[in-house]
C-alpha cells in the first residue's frame, strides 16, 4: 500500500504511536498524526489523506462532531473515516455506524491486526476468514 | 559439535586443537582435571579427550566422577600406558575409547568421527533437510545443488540447526554451542549478524525463509522446509510466512519500546483511580475527581490491551462500568455507606495495580501479545516435576508460580534462605531456581553449597539474574549453575528452559535406566 496516506486523530500519545507503527510496518502506509479534533481538521484539509482513523473521545469537540465537520466540508467529504472507540456497548456501536462512518474499530486494538482491519474496511485488502465482513465493526 | 581437550602436554594440545578446528569442531582446552571438571559442569560436550595422567584430578577418577554424575558425554582416553590392564581400567571407568600415545593423526581423526557416530544417530557425514545438504567431510552446504558461501561460524551454525531440526535455539544457546570457552564470548548481535548472513545466502539460492524467528525464543528451521521437496508452493508459503513473522517481530519490539516510553502515562491514570479510592474510603466524595477517574479508567481500558495487558483493559473497563452504574448513588448519597461498592472497587484497583506493576508482566507485554501467533501456541506439557524456587521478591515468586502451575508443574517457594535445607529435603524437588542477588547469602553461595552436598549435587539449578554480563555468566557456571535467565524474565524462555532441562534429565534416566533422585526406576 505504498503511497496511501492515513490521518490518525487521537489525543492519546501511546495510541497514536502504536497505530502509526502498525500501519507503517504491517501495511506500508504513510501515516500523518493529529492530537486533537482541531489539528485533525486542519491536516485533513491541508494533507488530503486517503483515509482517516478518528478517535471518538477527543477532548476538544469529540470524534462524532469532527466527523460531521469533515462531512460538511466539500474538500474533505470524500475521505473515508473509520472510528476508533473504546465504547463497546452495542447501542453505541449502532449509533456510530448510523452516522455514515465506513467502519468501527474497537479499542484496545491489537497492533498486529489494526492494519488488516483498516485495509479490509477500505476495500484495499481481501477480508481474511477470521475477520467479520459485514457490518464493518471490528471488535477487540 | 563441541569437544573438550583435557591434557597438560602443551604440544599435544596444540596439535589436537589445530586438527579439530580444521575439522570444524568447537574446541575448549583445560590443562588439569579440576579445570576440566569446571568446564563439564558449565557446558555440554559431545566428546571429551581426556589424558589419564593429569594434575589435580587424574583421568580415570575424572571419568568415574563424570559417570557418577550421569554425564553422558563421550570420553576418549589419551595415554602412554598401553597394557591390557590399563585399557581395562580406563574403559571400566566409563570411557568410550582408549588411544595410546603417540598416535597416528589420520587414525585418530577417524576414531573421533566413528565415536561421534556411535554416540549419536544424528552424526552422519551428510546431513539433509529438505533440499538443503550439508557435507561434513567436504565442509560444504548446498541447496538444490547450488552451493552456499558461508564463513566457518555460519557453517557451524547451519550444522547445529540441521542436526537438531525441530529445536529452537536462542542466541545464548548458539553461543554456548559454537564459541570456545576461553574466547571472549560474542554478544547476541554477533549471532544475529551471522543469522542475517546465512539468511541472505539462503535467499540467494532460493531458500528464503529457511531459518525462522520464533519470537521470544530464538531461531529454528522453518517446519515447512523440513519436509519440503521441490514444491514451489510450499517454498512460497514459507517465504510469505517468514516475511509476515519478520514484520510482526519488528512491530512487537517497537510496541514494547512505546510502552517503555509511555507507561508513565498509564501509571498516572492508575494513580488518579487510586486517589479516588482513598478519598471514597474516607467518606469524601469529590465529583471532579470522580469524573476524572471514569475518564482515566476509560482511557486505560482502551489502551492497555494494545500492549498485551488484556486483563488490565478488562479490569479498567469494569472499574469504569462500576463507577457509571453507581453514579446515581455516588452523586446523591453518602458513598462511604456503600461497603460493597468500596470493596468491589478496591479489589479491582488492587488487581489492576498488580497487573501494571508486576515486573515480569510489565516487561513482557510483547510476549503476552506474541502468544497470539500460531507458532507460539503452548505445547501441552506432559512432564510432571517439582520445582523449588528461592527468591526474596514475592511478586516474582507469585508470577513464576502461576506460570509453572499452568504448565502442570508443582512449585515450592521460599523467600528466606534460613529454612532452605529443611524445605529442600522435605519437598525433594526435581529442579531448583535461585535468585542470584538475595540478601544475606547470595544465590551463588547457596548454589555452591548444593554442589558440595553429595545428596543434592545432581540437582539442576537455574539462576535468575538482573545482569547479563560476562562476569556474571562466568560466576553462574563456575559455581555450578546449569543455566540462567535474565530479569526481566521472558516467561516463554523461562518455561522452555526449565522444561527442556527436565526432559533431558528424563531422557538420560530412561536411556541408562538409572534410579531417579527418589531412588525409583522408571518403568
Amino acid at each position: 500500500m505504498k503511497g496511501k496516506r492515513i490521518l490518525v486523530i487521537d489525543d492519546d500519545e501511546d495510541i497514536r504511536e502504536v497505530a502509526k507503527l502498525s500501519l507503517e510496518i504491517m501495511a506500508g502506509l504513510d501515516v500523518i498524526l493529529a492530537r486533537s479534533s482541531y489539528e485533525g481538521l486542519q491536516k485533513a484539509l491541508s494533507e488530503q489523506p486517503d483515509a482517516i482513523l478518528l478517535d471518538v473521545m477527543l477532548p476538544d469537540m469529540g470524534g462524532v462532531e469532527t466527523f460531521q465537520q469533515l462531512q460538511a466540508n466539500p474538500v474533505t467529504k470524500h475521505i473515508p473515516v473509520i472510528l476508533l472507540t473504546a465504547k463497546v456497548q452495542a447501542s453505541d456501536q449502532r449509533h456510530f455506524a448510523s452516522l455514515g462512518v465506513l467502519a468501527l474499530i474497537a479499542k484496545p486494538f491489537k497492533p498486529a491486526q489494526l492494519a488488516q482491519q483498516l485495509l479490509t474496511s477500505l476495500g484495499w485488502a481481501e477480508c481474511p476468514a477470521n475477520l467479520p465482513k459485514s457490518p464493518q465493526i471490528f471488535p477487540n | 559439535m563441541r569437544i573438550l581437550i583435557i591434557d597438560d602436554d602443551k604440544n599435544i594440545v596444540e596439535v589436537l586443537t589445530k586438527l579439530l578446528l580444521q575439522q570444524n569442531y568447537v574446541v575448549d582446552v583445560a590443562e588439569d582435571g579440576e579445570v576440566g571438571w569446571e568446564f563439564v559442569e558449565s557446558l555440554q560436550y559431545d566428546l571429551i579427550l581426556l589424558d589419564v595422567m593429569l594434575p589435580k584430578l587424574d583421568g580415570i577418577s575424572f571419568c568415574r566422577r563424570l559417570r557418577e554424575r550421569k554425564n553422558q558425554a563421550l570420553v576418549m582416553l589419551l595415554t602412554a600406558r598401553d597394557t591390557t590392564t590399563d585399557k581395562l581400567i580406563g574403559l571400566d571407568s566409563g570411557a568410550d575409547d582408549y588411544v595410546v600415545k603417540p598416535f597416528n593423526i589420520p587414525e585418530f581423526s577417524a576414531r573421533i568421527r566413528a565415536l561421534i557416530r556411535r554416540g549419536s544417530t544424528h552424526a552422519l557425514p551428510i546431513v539433509t533437510c529438505g533440499d538443503l545438504h550439508l557435507d561434513t567431510n567436504m565442509h560444504e552446504v548446498a541447496y538444490q545443488g547450488k552451493p552456499l558461501k558461508c564463513s566457518r561460524k555460519e557453517y557451524l551454525l547451519l550444522e547445529l540447526f540441521l542436526r537438531n531440526q525441530k529445536r529452537v535455539y536462542s542466541c545464548q544457546e548458539i553461543i554456548d554451542h559454537l564459541w570456545a570457552f576461553d574466547a571472549e564470548p560474542p554478544n547476541n548481535s554477533t549471532v544475529r549478524s551471522h543469522i542475517k548472513n546465512i539468511r541472505r545466502e539462503l535467499k540467494s539460492v532460493g531458500a528464503d525463509g529457511f531459518l525462522e524467528t520464533v519470537y521470544g525464543q530464538g531461531y529454528r528451521i522453518n517446519p515447512l522446509f523440513i519436509s519440503a521437496t521441490n514444491d514451489q508452493k510450499v517454498v512460497q508459503r514459507a517465504q510469505n510466512l517468514s516475511k509476515q513473522v519478520g514484520k510482526q517481530e519488528i512491530l512487537d519490539l517497537s510496541v514494547t519500546e512505546i510502552w517503555q516510553q509511555t507507561k508513565g502515562l498509564s501509571l498516572e491514570r492508575l494513580s488518579v483511580i487510586q486517589q479516588f479510592l482513598e478519598t471514597i474510603k474516607l467518606g469524601i466524595f469529590d465529583e471532579t475527581l470522580y469524573q476524572q477517574t471514569i475518564h482515566n479508567a476509560h482511557k486505560l481500558a482502551g489502551s492497555l490491551g494494545m500492549f498485551g495487558f488484556d486483563s488490565g483493559s478488562t479490569l479498567a473497563r469494569r472499574i469504569e462500568v462500576l463507577l457509571q452504574v453507581e453514579s446515581q448513588f455516588l452523586l446523591k448519597s453518602q458513598p462511604a455507606d456503600s461497603h460493597n461498592f468500596v470493596k468491589q472497587l478496591e479489589l479491582l484497583v488492587i488487581k489492576l495495580s498488580q497487573e501494571l506493576t508486576d515486573p515480569i508482566k510489565v516487561s513482557n507485554n510483547v510476549i503476552v501479545a506474541a502468544t497470539d501467533t500460531p507458532q507460539l501456541a503452548a505445547t501441552p506439557n506432559t512432564i510432571s516435576a517439582k520445582i523449588f524456587l528461592v527468591d526474596h521478591d514475592l511478586q516474582v515468586q507469585r508470577t513464576i508460580k502461576t506460570l509453572l502451575e499452568t504448565l502442570g508443574l508443582q512449585i515450592v517457594c521460599l523467600q528466606e534462605q534460613e529454612h532452605f535445607w529443611g524445605i529442600l529435603r522435605s519437598s525433594n524437588p526435581d529442579f531448583l531456581i535461585l535468585d542470584i542477588s538475595m540478601p544475606i547469602n547470595n544465590g551463588l553461595a547457596l548454589c555452591r553449597s548444593v554442589r558440595q552436598n553429595p545428596d543434592w549435587n545432581w540437582l539442576p539449578i537455574l539462576f535468575l539474574t538482573a545482569n547479563d554480563d560476562f562476569s556474571t555468566r562466568q560466576q553462574v557456571f563456575t559455581m555450578g549453575g546449569d543455566d540462567y535467565v535474565t530479569k526481566p524474565i521472558v516467561v516463554e524462555e523461562l518455561s522452555t528452559r526449565i522444561l527442556n532441562r527436565i526432559k533431558r534429565i528424563e531422557s538420560i534416566r530412561n536411556k541408562i535406566e538409572i534410579p531417579d533422585a527418589k531412588g525409583e526406576f522408571k518403568s
